[in-house]
């Protein structure tokens, strides 16, 4: 045995280990998945294979297809709500002044407390009789009551902005990293040129915090479109489906309604639905990143 | 076979109604204790010298009083048969139980004996189950609960203990406002109206918790779809009805009608079922519907909440023409693990729990009837005895919903919370669970005869 095939022997078996356990507890029950997305399977019984079945009737069902447009959704607020603000926060975070210690403290904290622990909280806040209503009563708004986690109109909106809320201190935070990864000596560069604020933002700061953008852009995308606690925690997807997201329903689709072959086709679809979309996301931004 | 069903329920209530009346506390042990003190009718395997733990799964044992003595209960009478064995008590209270135990069966790593809720069938079919036919206490179950312990004439499960839910009503608001227990629709519609009236929720619900929204919705269809026909749940499965019908309809716009005259708490959509526990036993609303459990739970918060305890009632829900039919059920399922190391031991761990000890405070407690004929009971609690005596008079059978895939059961339900939450009832709506129901048939096991 040479050099070269002596070397490439002590690779493989450095590898093999972690190859078998990653073939064992990734690949095969990955491959298995896909199986039992072609058949009718309630956990107990044997699967029935039933070919494309599940995929056809998930262009059907009007509960994940509900559940699906609910997904998007959070996404997109996401997208353009959460992100933007996000970077706001940053960019003032960044300043120097008394509070700022304080104020970034106050940010981060929902990020660290359990997402159940917060659901568990702003559900009873948000209840008819909770704290919310009971604030807007005081105000003379009383009109406004209502139960915002038992009505169906209100439901969702609700639980955007609560993703919203608890998304925010995580964004500004990596954007935070981002702008303090800015040498001074280019801000400085641009006022000599004579930039105003405005434009030093767009011409310095956006194009430097590209690597932050597109890691804050992907986290929000996987995020929104895997969003499962804070729904499950606070409405169970109710009432009737108005909370419903994609991995809510399949997580029902399996476990409270024994089809888990429909599941596994719902999340095998959503599996291939993220990869592409952060593909095309990722081929964006990148495109923009700025070498400092 | 639905009248021989009827009449063995009957016939099990009477006897332990009209014995309800003479009996001490605890239950009446007819069976004659051995020189070990344990019972005849308790397992007398050859005792094993050899000490041993056995695992006991289960999702429904927690802090409460009657649960507790149902545990010490076993131990003690297990501790007669086997001295040297030790119970070790697998509990996962909630619906993770029900997951976990598939992967444990899937896996061999399920407890040697286990509680399931209506898997009998099911897990008989695939070899998860232990024969237990050749038991004792097999020969005497109930024939109305067939489907909860046999499948192919094989038994299977120990049924627990045999379960009605219905309305609970709170016997001093009705008393003071001078209203009489309903008997049909329109009668309790001019309770609720009274009850409004007076400044009192006429209804508590706790929609957050899925499974009371569940119980509540089976609750009135069993009356609507048997009124229309007495195999409304058969017809569904054969598709001879629909849930398009207008037995789903009524249930939904009388639900409606409800919602609109503000007949349920504000609530019912946020908080759980121990809140809306809570709001009826605080005096705050007139009704509530709940299984049998809740005379323990008023005791309980009476004791526990400072709430002034008053006289519970129980009536079932009616159709407009004043139609009743109840829906039994089994909450529990006791089986063995066809692959436990342990199979003398665990059956002898079954035959425990069958003995009337055990199985009689149980029962008592939980305010079911013995699915072993024969056994003699008290019910010391006179709301549960208000509970058994409407059972005992009123035509009873299996929940239509045993005929329907978990999947057009949660549509059901998920168009009833949408309706309790104010939306207008879309009768389109029920074109879902109907295309569930077609879908999945597959995964229903028809329910034996």
């Amino acid at each position: 045995m040479n050099n070269r095939s002596r070397e490439w022997w002590t690779g493989f078996l450095f590898i093999l280990p972690a190859t078998i356990l990653f073939i064992a507890f990734v690949y095969y029950p990955f491959a298995q998945s896909i199986y039992y997305s072609f058949t009718e399977w309630d956990s107990i019984r044997p699967a029935k294979y039933i070919g494309l079945d599940n995929y056809a009737y998930l262009l059907e069902d009007s509960k994940m297809l509900r559940a699906g447009m609910n997904t998007l959704l959070v996404t997109v607020f996401g997208l353009a709500i959460q992100n933007p603000l996000s970077l706001l926060l940053a960019v003032l975070l960044n300043r120097s002044f008394r509070t700022r210690a304080f104020l970034r403290t106050a940010f981060y904290l929902p990020v660290i407390v359990s997402l159940v622990v917060t659901s568990i909280v702003w559900g009873s806040i948000l209840q008819y009789d909770g704290l919310l209503n009971g604030l807007l009563e005081r105000i003379g708004l009383a009109d406004w009551s209502r139960d915002w986690l038992g009505n169906s109109h209100t439901v969702f909106p609700t639980i955007i902005a609560m993703t919203q809320w608890q998304g925010l201190g995580y964004c500004a935070v990596i954007y935070l990293a981002g702008l303090q990864s800015i040498p001074q000596e280019l801000y400085e560069a641009a006022k000599i040129d004579g930039a105003n604020a405005g434009r030093r933002f767009m011409h310095v700061t956006l194009p430097l915090l590209m690597p932050a953008i597109t890691i804050v852009v992907f986290l929000t995308i996987i995020g929104g479109l895997k969003l499962f606690d804070i729904p499950y925690v606070m409405t169970g997807g109710g009432p009737g489906s108005s909370s419903y997201t994609i991995t809510l329903a399949i997580y029902n689709a399996a476990f409270r309604e024994n089809t888990y072959g429909y599941a596994i086709a719902a999340g095998i679809v959503l599996m291939i639905f993220i990869m592409i979309v952060t593909l095309i996301q990722l081929r964006i931004t990148r495109r923009r990143e700025v070498e400092i | 076979m639905k009248k021989r069903m009827t009449l063995l329920m009957s016939a099990t209530l009477l006897i332990s109604m009209a014995l309800s009346a003479c009996g001490g506390n605890e239950a009446q042990n007819t069976a004659t204790p051995n020189k070990n003190g344990s019972v005849e009718s308790a397992p007398a395997s050859a005792s094993n010298d050899d000490a041993f733990t056995i695992r006991i799964g289960a999702w429904f044992i927690d802090d409460r009083p009657y649960m507790q003595e149902f545990k010490a209960n076993t131990e003690k009478a297990y501790k007669a048969v086997y001295p040297n064995g030790t119970i070790q008590w697998d509990i996962t209270l909630g619906d993770t139980y029900s997951d976990k135990l598939k992967a444990e069966l899937a896996s061999d790593t399920a407890p040697d004996v286990f509680f399931h809720q209506g898997q009998t069938a099911k897990f008989g079919e695939v070899g998860y189950l232990a024969d237990l036919s050749g038991e004792s206490w097999a020969g005497k179950l109930n024939p109305g609960t067939k489907s909860s312990y046999l499948y192919k004439d094989v038994v299977y499960s120990l049924p627990m203990g045999v379960a009605s839910s219905g309305i609970w009503y709170n016997k001093k608001i009705f008393g003071d406002l001078g209203i009489q227990v309903p008997k049909s629709w329109s009668e309790l519609e001019k309770a609720f109206s009274v009850i409004k009236a007076a400044g009192i929720t006429p209804v508590s619900a706790g929609f957050k918790d899925i499974w009371t929204a569940q119980m509540t919705f089976n609750l009135w269809m069993q009356p609507y779809g048997n009124e229309s026909s007495p195999t409304y749940g058969k017809d569904l499965y054969e598709g001879k009805k629909t849930l398009e019908g207008p037995e789903v309809q009524a249930v939904m716009t009388h639900l409606q009608e409800m919602v609109e005259k503000g007949y349920l708490n504000k609530t019912a959509l946020s908080i759980d079922w121990p809140q809306s526990a809570e709001l009826f036993t605080s005096g705050k609303a007139a009704m509530i519907v709940q299984g049998p459990w809740m005379p323990g739970t008023a005791k309980e918060n009476f004791q526990t909440k400072g709430h002034a305890a008053f006289d519970l009632g129980y009536f079932p829900f009616t159709t407009d023409k004043g139609y009743a039919k109840l829906s039994i059920g089994v909450d529990q399922s006791l089986s063995v693990n066809a692959k436990t190391k342990l199979m003398q031991q665990a059956k002898d761990l079954v035959d425990v729990i069958a003995s009337p000890e055990v199985y009689g405070p149980f029962n008592v407690g939980g305010g079911t009837v013995p699915a072993i004929q024969g056994m003699q009971l008290n019910y010391p609690d006179a709301a549960l005895n208000d509970l058994l005596k409407v059972v005992e008079e009123t035509d009873s059978g299996m929940g239509y919903e045993s005929y329907l895939p978990a999947s057009a059961m949660t549509s059901l339900v998920e168009t009833f919370t949408k309706v309790a939450s104010g939306i207008k009832f879309n009768p389109k709506d029920l074109a879902e669970a109907q295309k569930k129901l077609e879908k999945d048939k597959g995964t229903v096991i028809v329910p034996a005869e």
